[in-house]
């Protein structure tokens, strides 16, 4: 877990076995439970969510997709943990089934969007000069569009399905939020530090690898942890429109939206069940992400009670 | 502020003393703490010291020994929380400020005392113009009649000698110099003839030329309206030229205390005697090498033992890790917290 | 740790600036010319010898700074001509820069913002090193940041520490070692101890005074504070307003400094001496404040606070010349050819030289 990566320049070349590697992310784990207990819980929803993801078939081998006119819209009971909805399928199994494929696209989505806003991002805000003002003039272009505009054309050009929304989502989350990264590229300039290793003579990979990224760092883990939770609900409201994921695929969107919205009041489990595994995806996500941001930061360890009481004295005076 | 009634109770008991004619100010056994996840800061720590009318009192001391602490303690402008009082007296006329109601302080803040702060680009408000502000105690404390207050602000503008001032009443500070603006706020913290000026590093952000001028502006002031100063420094040349009597600070407390010529040439403690030595002076000979004091300043919030100062301390004696020495008196002014006695040859 | 690599015999200067000029775009406009120019540095000459320590002192935004990282070959150049080590490196390509990089180190007045803070001692000292390739193997870079927080007064066990955990005065040290690492031949300090306390402060003093002496090096030492220049410094440049306006070594220009903006600077710092005969040498005697570098003054930088200044000051810029042999003043109370312009009956710069002296 750790964020100062080894170059490997002046390294041996015989290289002595990596065996801190192992001792480092307990000690992680350690600090992660005892220091942000919030942050543990986050850490157990989320993995709960992608183990729920990877063994779908094996929680909920029914199937997901097991239509039963006799058994629509049941109560909750000890057959069906959270009842049935309209087609009298386990909402249950559709809920562990939607958890994959929310997992799929989430992550996917996300983990493309965080690419391109931290390549845009960083470009733009460490190199600047004429390839900054382009880029952000693109950016600007972009963001002129108003967001559901572009997904409706995009899916009219695309069609509907599960690899669009991806490209999509992280497209346009992707871009909106370089201008965050790029932001911070630039405040990670000013640090004198990076003054220093300019004027020694490191090369810029050296300089954005070792100085610039471990800043860049706790917004991106904010920005992570926050799309992550926007592309859940966005890919919910895209279903909704009849944009996103098509049906019969179980998205939690497509539950709380579709099914959810027409039986509210016959069968108030239908909304319930995804919008509670919504809500606890995304709160096990964001707090997370929170902690990993703080416990990332060597600045946070122990032992640095002067430095820490100079920066807030000076901060706060 | 949490603290208010808690020393109200513990004081309400001992009737106010009266003071000799020469003490303005009197503070007795301040201490101030600071709550913290890793334990508790005394920022300051038992601190009793008085000013007398129409001096020059310096406090002096390393960045984080307590010294604008201190000051923001007597008019209780600590941040609560994390600060609190947790005990001691400051008497002002008889007074005690740390058992006034808030309003009475208030009222009293910027009139009987106020007080100039370190940096001068915050401490005015980027978007009102000078002149608001600098009618602001005026208009607080109603001691000027409403349609006299804009002549009294140029006349105070005047008076820090900024040219032109009824064009700079209408300026907004970011259109002003470092050292106009540190002049403007010395214009606020004179509105009200206070009978105190506290003035917490009034120069450090600025050059030299300009610290001159300001500061022999501030003692010139103070000397014509018999107003008393605490002047507080981390430099020992403001400090020996504008001081008449010195308060040496360390770790929270008062070290050493005596007119400016004990402290520069008879210091009796070894703090006062390594700062000294590890000063480097104009006129001193070429090609001295300086005496650094060894280690650096102790967290407040794991002092060590005994007397503060006894890991960096070349004097230091077994007695002084256990026992902490009192300050105590060595002559009419001069006060040192120190077990070992110290002559001019060190 | 010598400088063995040298191009020219070492009685040649290490640096020598002519005419350097850096001005700024005050805000660069997105098309054409920007509206105004900041002019940072606007016409400096100096030479550093080897072994010296050359201090460059003058108040906030004379361009103390700016000189130091336009050596550096940080900042580009506006005009004028930088040569190190008998090398013209105005115009540096890509392998004299570098060959620069290395040979040119920096320490930083800030000794919380110097040092990443999420990398450990080890690989901030070594950094240098690593950017250079100056070691093979990795017992051999611990081995040498070890030497190195050795010679800068630091234990060798914190070296996998992190710099929060450090005081104000160590981590100038380790600033310091790492501007070592490289086995430069030029260290340009930027105010490397106005943020620290006088105890500290003297440490750190000392340090560098040891380095020089051990390690042989060369300071361009940037700083405000006068009596600490005095103290650490062989010889100083005193900068106005992005000009140099006297230049001499350290006994005569403290003793009888002879531009008048030099004798200001000099008399309004507080000596730290309360003897009223010590406190008459006091003598702050200049109004106001350093005009703005984008629109500075016709003629000579100082007039608006000159007490001494004439017709001819607001109209020409008086040129530096030599009053003694390494002793220049750039004033014209100093230029003999101008002395019939200069109609004040006796200039009492002398009378204020004896006051300060
Ligand atoms: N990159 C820049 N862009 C625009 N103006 C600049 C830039 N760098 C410096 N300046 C300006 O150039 C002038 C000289 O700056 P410099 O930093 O060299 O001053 P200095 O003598 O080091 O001052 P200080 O004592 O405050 O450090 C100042 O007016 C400053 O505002
Ligand atoms: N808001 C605060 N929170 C916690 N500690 C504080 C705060 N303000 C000051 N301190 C601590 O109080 C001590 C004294 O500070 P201060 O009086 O500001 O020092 P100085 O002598 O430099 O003026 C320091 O150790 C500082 O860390
Ligand atoms: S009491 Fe002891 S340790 Fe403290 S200053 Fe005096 S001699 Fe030094
Ligand atoms: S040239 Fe004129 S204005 Fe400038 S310093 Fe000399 S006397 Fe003063
Ligand atoms: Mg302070
Ligand atoms: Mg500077």
């Amino acid at each position: 877990m750790s964020l100062s990566i080894q170059t490997p320049a002046a390294a041996a070349p015989a290289t002595p076995p990596r065996r801190r590697a192992h001792p480092k992310t307990l000690r992680f784990l350690r600090r992660l439970c005892k220091e942000r207990p919030l942050g543990a819980l986050g850490a157990m929803i989320c993995l709960v969510l992608l183990l729920t993801g990877l063994f779908a078939d094996v929680i909920a081998p029914e199937g997901f997709n097991a239509i039963n006119p006799i058994e629509r819209l049941k109560a909750p009971s000890a057959e069906h943990w959270l009842g049935t909805d309209q087609l009298g399928r386990d909402v249950f199994a559709r809920i562990v089934h939607g958890a994959q494929l929310s997992v799929i696209v989430a992550f996917a989505a996300t983990t493309l969007s965080i690419v391109i806003s931290a390549l845009l991002g960083i470009l733009s805000g460490y190199f600047g000069g004429r390839l900054d003002m382009i880029i952000q003039r693109l950016v600007d272009g972009w963001m002129c569009f108003p967001d559901l505009i572009l997904l409706i054309v995009a899916v009219a050009v695309l069609g509907p399905g599960t690899w669009q929304v991806i490209l999509i989502l992280g497209l346009l989350f992707g871009i909106s939020g370089s201008r965050i990264i790029r932001g911070a590229v630039l405040s990670a300039k000013q640090n004198v530090y990076v003054h220093a290793a300019q004027s020694m003579g490191a090369s810029s990979p050296r300089i954005l690898l070792k100085h610039i990224l471990p800043n860049v760092m706790a917004p991106l883990i904010v920005l992570y942890t926050t799309r992550l939770a926007a592309v859940i609900l966005a890919e919910s409201g895209l279903s909704f429109l009849g944009l996103g994921i098509p049906p019969p695929e179980p998205s939690w969107g497509g539950m709380l939206s579709l099914d959810g919205r027409s039986y509210m009041f016959q069968a108030p489990w239908l909304a319930i069940a995804p919008g509670i595994a919504l809500t606890v995806a995304v709160f096990g996500i964001n707090m997370f992400g929170d902690a990993l941001r703080d416990l990332l930061d060597p600045r946070m360890r122990g032992g640095g009670g002067r430095y820490l009481a100079r920066v807030k004295r000076t901060i706060g005076s | 502020m949490s603290t208010e009634t808690s020393t109200a109770t513990a004081t309400a008991t001992t009737a106010p003393r009266t003071e000799p004619a020469a003490t303005l100010l009197r503070v007795e056994n301040l201490h101030t703490v600071f709550e913290k996840d890793d334990g508790v800061v005394h920022a300051v720590n038992d601190v009793s010291f008085d000013v007398r009318r129409g001096e020059v009192l310096a406090i002096v001391g390393e960045s984080g020994s307590g010294k604008s602490i201190t000051a923001m303690s007597l008019l209780r402008l600590i941040p609560s929380p994390p600060g609190q009082i947790i005990g001691g007296r400051v008497l002002f006329d008889g007074q005690d400020l740390l058992d006034l109601p808030d309003d009475a302080i208030r009222q009293l803040r910027g009139r009987d005392i106020s007080m100039i702060f370190q940096e001068p680009m915050t401490s005015l408000n980027p978007s009102l113009r000078i002149g608001r502000q600098l009618a602001e105690p005026l208009r607080v404390h109603g001691s000027v009649p409403k349609d006299k207050v804009r002549e009294r602000c140029i006349e105070l503008l005047r008076q820090v000698r900024i040219g032109d001032p009824e064009k700079r009443l209408d300026a907004y500070p970011h259109e002003l110099s470092g050292g106009m603006r540190q002049r403007v706020m010395i214009a606020m913290g004179l509105a009200c003839l206070p009978r105190l000026i506290i003035a917490d590093e009034p120069t450090t952000a600025l050059d030299v030329t300009v610290q001159a001028q300001i500061l022999e502006l501030l003692r010139d002031i103070t000397r014509a309206s018999q107003s008393s100063m605490m002047l507080i420094t981390h430099d020992l040349g403001v400090v020996a030229r504008y001081a008449d009597r010195i308060n040496v600070m360390y770790a929270g407390r008062i070290v050493e205390r005596g007119t400016a010529h004990d402290i520069f040439h008879r210091p009796r403690h070894p703090y006062t005697v390594g700062l000294m030595e590890s000063m480097p002076r104009l006129n001193d000979a070429i090609g001295n090498r300086l005496t650094p004091i060894p280690g650096s300043p102790p967290d407040l919030s794991d002092p060590p033992s005994g007397c503060p100062f006894h890991p960096r301390c070349r004097f230091a004696q077994p007695r002084c890790k256990q026992e902490r020495p009192p300050l105590e008196r060595l002559d009419e002014e001069h006060w040192k917290a120190c077990w070992v006695n110290l002559d001019d040859t060190h | 740790m010598t400088h063995t690599d040298s191009h020219t015999d070492v009685t040649t200067p290490l640096l020598q600036v002519s005419g350097l000029k850096v001005h700024f775009p005050l805000r660069p406009g997105l098309f054409g010319k920007p509206a105004a120019m900041v002019k940072a540095v606007d016409g400096v000459d100096f030479t550093v010898h080897r072994g010296e320590t050359l201090g460059l002192v003058g108040e906030s935004g004379c361009g103390k700074s700016t000189t130091g990282l336009a050596v550096l070959r940080m900042t580009p150049l506006t005009e004028g001509r930088i040569v190190f080590d008998g090398e013209d490196i105005s115009h540096p390509d890509a392998a004299t820069t570098k060959r620069l990089r290395r040979k040119m180190q920096m320490v930083y007045q800030d000794p919380f913002g110097a040092l990443n803070p999420r990398m450990r001692v080890l690989d901030i000292i070594g950094e240098p090193l690593r950017v250079h390739r100056l070691t093979r193997t990795r017992a051999e870079y611990r081995e040498r940041v070890m030497d190195l927080l050795d010679r800068v007064g630091l234990k060798a066990e914190m070296a996998d520490r992190y710099p929060h955990e450090f005081s104000g005065g160590q981590r100038q040290r380790i600033g310091i070692a790492r501007a070592l690492a490289a086995d430069p031949s030029l260290i340009i300090c930027d105010e490397p101890v106005s943020a620290l306390d006088v105890s500290i402060q003297a440490q750190v003093i000392n340090l560098l005074e040891d380095l020089q002496r051990d390690l042989g090096l060369t300071y361009l030492f940037v700083a405000h504070d006068l009596a600490v220049v005095r103290h650490l410094c062989h010889r100083i440049v005193v900068m106005y307003l992005g000009r140099v306006v006297e230049v001499a070594d350290r006994e005569r220009l403290y003793q009888a400094p002879r531009h008048p903006y030099t004798q200001a600077l000099l008399g309004a710092i507080p000596i730290a001496d309360p003897d009223p005969e010590v406190q008459a040498r006091f003598n702050p005697s200049v109004d106001g404040e350093v005009p703005s570098p984008i629109d500075p003054p016709p003629g000579c930088p100082f007039h608006p606070r000159c007490p001494h200044a004439t017709d001819l000051c607001r109209r020409e810029a008086p040129r530096p010349l030599d009053v003694e042999d390494g002793h220049s003043v750039a004033c014209h109370l100093h230029d003999p050819s101008r002395a019939a312009e200069m109609n004040h009956s006796e200039p009492s710069y002398q009378e204020q030289a004896r006051n300060i002296a």
